[in-house]
């Protein structure tokens, strides 16, 4: 059978590819230094798949025809789409796991939608270009909604997470997958809170993943709002925490960047860690 | 759907070859689209606060923001900007 051999989940920011203020190099050199750990527990997880589960910023999804959940099944994939300072490049898909966590999904209640085709923006590429700039894995990308809503609700996001995870564990192969959430975690792009970070949600965001996972879907969906309008990307890190079902965080790295408008932040876990 | 077709001019524009040169002619950017009046006065003024209040996604509006070639450090403030001149005319109109 498939393992699930590493959970990984960072901020997704873009802006994190541009060199801050003199003041701020402090914070962003430790938030960077975060997707070195993070690419170092990819590499000794030997992983070589990557389930990439992310918010898009309606880049692809649009109005006409909005999923709460896909999941891609495609060969391979391009992106960058926005024009940002990393190469455009292809990513090679693992079409036989998107498959199979479509059909697993569909038979066991979680209706995902399935995308055949997919560009991909920064909330999948940033993180693949620090973790994994050289393609070694491949990759499914996930899709959850958190910027047309109504959303999917928190206990909903952590059920499809389990779902993911049991997919994984009884999928019949030798792969090993690790489990990567990007998004979040406070911030507000295209609002008049733009640039407010909401440090007390994102420091007991946190605290649940580190010690108590499940109750991430507990959090009340009004607190996610109040902490800003992209701060409902941390739908990608309940999911991820719902595949390794009560398995406990470590945090890497927590910064509340001002020039970057978002709490910075990443977590990891490895296969064998302890369960709440 | 409410505000669907504003959504749609906002998500379009991103897919055009250009789109900075795109929002310079309002007109031809508007073209063809079932807005009311207000959406289209917000589209092409533009008027930012006045599109989220019409159900503009946020994410659509910033990237709108972007394309004319604004400072990004400024949206908050120019937002803020906004939405007090739209309060005080409506609590000069009543």
């Amino acid at each position: 059978m498939a393992r699930l051999v590493a959970g990984l989940a960072t901020s997704h920011l873009a802006m994190v590819l541009r060199d801050p203020p003199e003041a701020e190099r402090e914070p962003v050199r430790r938030f960077r230094s975060g997707f070195k750990q993070l690419s170092e527990a990819l590499a000794a997880s030997a992983a070589d798949t990557l389930i990439v589960i992310s918010a898009e910023h309606v880049n692809k999804f649009f109005l006409d025809n909005m999923p709460a959940f896909a999941v891609g099944t495609a060969e391979s994939y391009q992106g960058p789409v926005e024009d940002i300072p990393i190469a455009k490049r292809s990513v090679t898909g693992d079409a036989a796991l998107g498959e199979h966590l479509l059909r697993h999904g569909l038979a066991g209640g979680i209706d995902w939608a399935r995308a055949g085709e997919w560009e991909l923006d920064h909330g999948m590429m940033v993180p693949l270009h620090f973790l994994d700039p050289d393609g070694r894995c491949r990759i499914v990308p996930v899709f959850v909604n958190c910027a047309a809503p109504p959303y999917p609700t928190l206990p909903r996001c952590y059920t499809v997470g389990q779902r993911i995870g049991e997919a994984v564990r009884s999928w019949s192969s030798d792969r090993r997958v690790a489990v990567l959430a990007c998004g979040g975690l406070s911030h507000s792009p295209g609002d008049e809170r733009m640039g407010y970070i909401d440090e007390g949600f994102d420091r007991d965001f946190l605290e649940r993943l580190t010690t108590d996972p499940p109750s991430l879907a507990a959090i009340d969906e009004e607190r996610v709002e109040a902490a800003g309008s992209s701060a409902g990307e941390v739908r990608a890190w309940i999911m991820a925490a719902g595949a390794f079902d009560g398995q406990l965080w470590q945090r890497i790295s927590y910064e509340a960047i001002p020039s970057y408008g978002t709490g910075c932040a990443q977590a990891l876990t490895r296969e064998g860690e302890a369960t709440r | 759907m409410s505000a669907y077709d504003l959504n749609r001019v906002l998500y379009d524009v991103g897919r055009l070859p250009d789109p900075l040169s795109a929002v310079t002619d309002k007109d031809r950017l508007l073209a063809g689209y079932r807005l009311t009046a207000a959406e289209r006065r917000a589209l092409a003024e533009p008027n930012f606060a006045a599109l989220r209040e019409l159900g503009a996604l946020t994410n659509l509006v910033f990237r709108y923001y972007r394309y004319h070639g604004l400072d990004v450090t400024e949206f908050a403030r120019r937002l803020r900007s906004e939405q007090l001149r739209r309060t005080t005319r409506a609590r000069r109109s009543t």
